[in-house]
């Protein structure tokens, strides 16, 4: 008999010394400020990123994951900017 | 005779370029408030200080630079056609948005009128922007217009004439690059002005040229001639420079982020400057929302309650207009046949028109026009008060799973109110496949045309 239902959360918490070079926006948790390092280049997209603001030296800030954890909102020159997971990942940032 | 101007109107989607474009051309082309509506231009003529005007309207974009599909039309038609005027619309609630493309379209020509549009939400908003100072900030008139009242249309049209006439000549700011940068670009803008095009678009051409935008680039050839950028001095040319801005760390994807970074600080420094705003309010409540609609466990059950909320009062609230409709027309129905048997018209085509066609029709109406009635306000209202684009940004994660896109939930959510609705509102996804996917799906949701019948049983 199920008398109690589990709700398993994983937030998922990223430890910044070991992931050093590696980091992209998508290692960012929630709150957390970063500046922006580098938008690896994919064409058109990488070209919008810039249009909304995400440029080199540009201050950063996670400000939502959604409930799944992939589209995840930063906030970046005045405007919220949903990236998904795998978008997210192809910006680097440092702390 | 003389020739007629051409003005373009331009804007980012969804600032009322098509309201702007009614207004004056006072023809009833109609304007939805989706974005993407404007897919094939809509032209229009008027008369203003005998002149004849041709007035066209660009679907909405974003940005010059960066191009979708639908965005490339309205880019291709700006750089390669011939204008008197080009009206920005700008949306006077997100003015630094904004300000970024009128920056771009600055950068094309100097004959620009910025239309501050939406003053009356900006108002609401408590956003006030100084117009006199934007305007000599920018180098360009800027009119305040609420276009919906058809307030500063006038004025507008005023000033179109006196640019497009060339009665004053405006002195745009001009964004400036670094030193090494507007060096390369001054050279291969005046290059081109020799050798492909005698207008004053040289130096955009130039800037896009060295960017190696590919998209410019194909209809760059286009427009010019299929080898224009294989041929001697043109070719020569964009590679020295190219060379030369390499040497000084300036590829051609730091020369678009340059040039974008130099566009944004300079939408962020005039919109500073010239709006002021007590958003504390706004603040507050946008972070209540976030809190409740975002967060883990409360996302989903204030979702389902939303929706469930809206249904359930669409339903019960849109029962009482059906049912006074119904009787009404079964009232009409009675009369109207009682009136035709007694003029002497035969029992067959009574029975056909009043009770077949009639009926059929009144009835339609009368089970579809309520809840519509009902739905579409308080969907309005949701949208207003920020929680669709939350429930979309929600459930991208699952959405995406599917291979389909997040703002289809909000496309669904309209179909509940009207499929043909929902289905052009799909235009809102970016990618072909997930709009394809979010069309056909659409049409699985029951309307309120399909289930009222069902709850009426």
């Amino acid at each position: 008999m199920v008398n109690s239902i589990v709700i398993i959360t994983h937030k998922m918490y990223f430890s910044y010394d070991i992931l050093g070079d590696n980091m992209t926006l998508y290692h960012l948790n929630i709150d957390d400020e970063a500046i922006i390092r580098d938008v690896s280049d994919c064409g058109e997209f990488s070209r919008r990123l810039f249009d909304l603001g995400m440029i080199r030296g540009q201050r950063i800030r996670c400000t939502d994951k959604a409930l799944f954890g992939t589209p995840i909102a930063y906030e970046v020159c005045g405007s919220k900017i949903a990236l998904r997971k795998r978008d997210a990942k192809r910006v680097c940032v440092t702390i | 005779m003389k020739r007629m101007k051409k003005v373009f109107l331009v804007g980012n989607p969804n600032v009322g370029k098509s309201t702007v474009f009614n207004e004056i051309t006072s023809s009833h082309q109609h304007t939805g408030n989706w974005s993407g509506k404007t897919v094939d231009f809509a032209r229009g003529e008027y008369y203003y200080k005998f002149n004849d005007y041709e007035l066209i309207d660009l679907p909405g974009t974003y940005s010059l630079l960066s191009t979708s599909e639908e965005e490339r039309l309205a880019r291709d038609y700006l750089c390669f056609e011939r204008f008197d005027c080009v009206v920005c619309v700008v949306d006077a609630t997100s003015l630094r948005r904004n300000l970024n493309l009128v920056y771009q379209v600055l950068e094309l020509t100097n004959r620009v009128v910025v239309l501050l549009n939406l003053c009356d939400e900006a108002k609401k908003k408590n956003i006030e922007i100084d117009e006199k100072l934007l305007s000599s900030e920018l180098g360009v008139p800027v009119v305040r217009a609420t276009a919906r009242s058809g307030k500063g249309v006038n004025e507008l049209l005023e000033q179109i004439h006196l640019v497009s006439n060339a009665i004053i000549e405006n002195q745009p700011e001009r964004i400036n690059y670094d030193d090494v940068v507007e060096k390369q670009v001054i050279q291969l803008a005046r290059i081109l002005k020799m050798t492909v095009d005698s207008s004053d678009f040289s130096r955009f051409y130039a800037l896009r040229l060295l960017e190696n935008n590919s998209s410019f680039n194909a209809s760059f050839c286009e427009n010019f001639g299929e080898n224009v950028l294989l041929e001697c001095p043109l070719s020569c040319a964009v590679g020295q420079a190219k060379e030369t801005l390499e040497a000084f760390g300036f590829d051609s994807r730091a020369l678009s982020e340059h040039i974008a970074s130099r566009l944004l600080e300079n939408s962020h420094k005039t919109s500073k400057m010239v709006e002021h705003s007590s958003l504390s309010k706004k603040e507050k409540r946008e972070k209540l929302l976030d809190k409740i609609l975002l967060g883990r466990f409360t996302s989903v059950i204030s979702m389902l309650f939303i929706l469930g909320i809206v249904l359930w009062i669409t339903i019960s609230l849109s029962n009482y207009p059906s049912q006074l409709l119904q009787m009404l027309s079964a009232r009409f129905e009675n009369f109207l046949a009682n009136t035709l048997l007694s003029i002497g018209v035969s029992e067959t085509a009574v029975s056909l028109f009043v009770g077949g066609i009639l009926r059929v029709l009144f009835w339609v109406i009368s089970v579809m026009l309520p809840p519509m009635a009902v739905f579409f306000p308080l969907f309005a209202l949701l949208e207003d008060f920020g929680v669709l684009p939350r429930i979309a940004f929600n459930l991208d994660g699952v959405f995406e799973a599917c291979g389909a896109c997040g703002k289809q939930a909000l496309t669904t959510c309209m179909g509940y109110g009207c499929n043909a609705v929902g289905i052009t509102g799909c235009r809102i996804i970016d990618s072909p496949r997930e709009r394809l996917i979010a069309i056909i799906t659409n049409s699985l949701t029951p309307c309120n045309g399909r289930f009222p019948p069902p709850t009426l049983w």
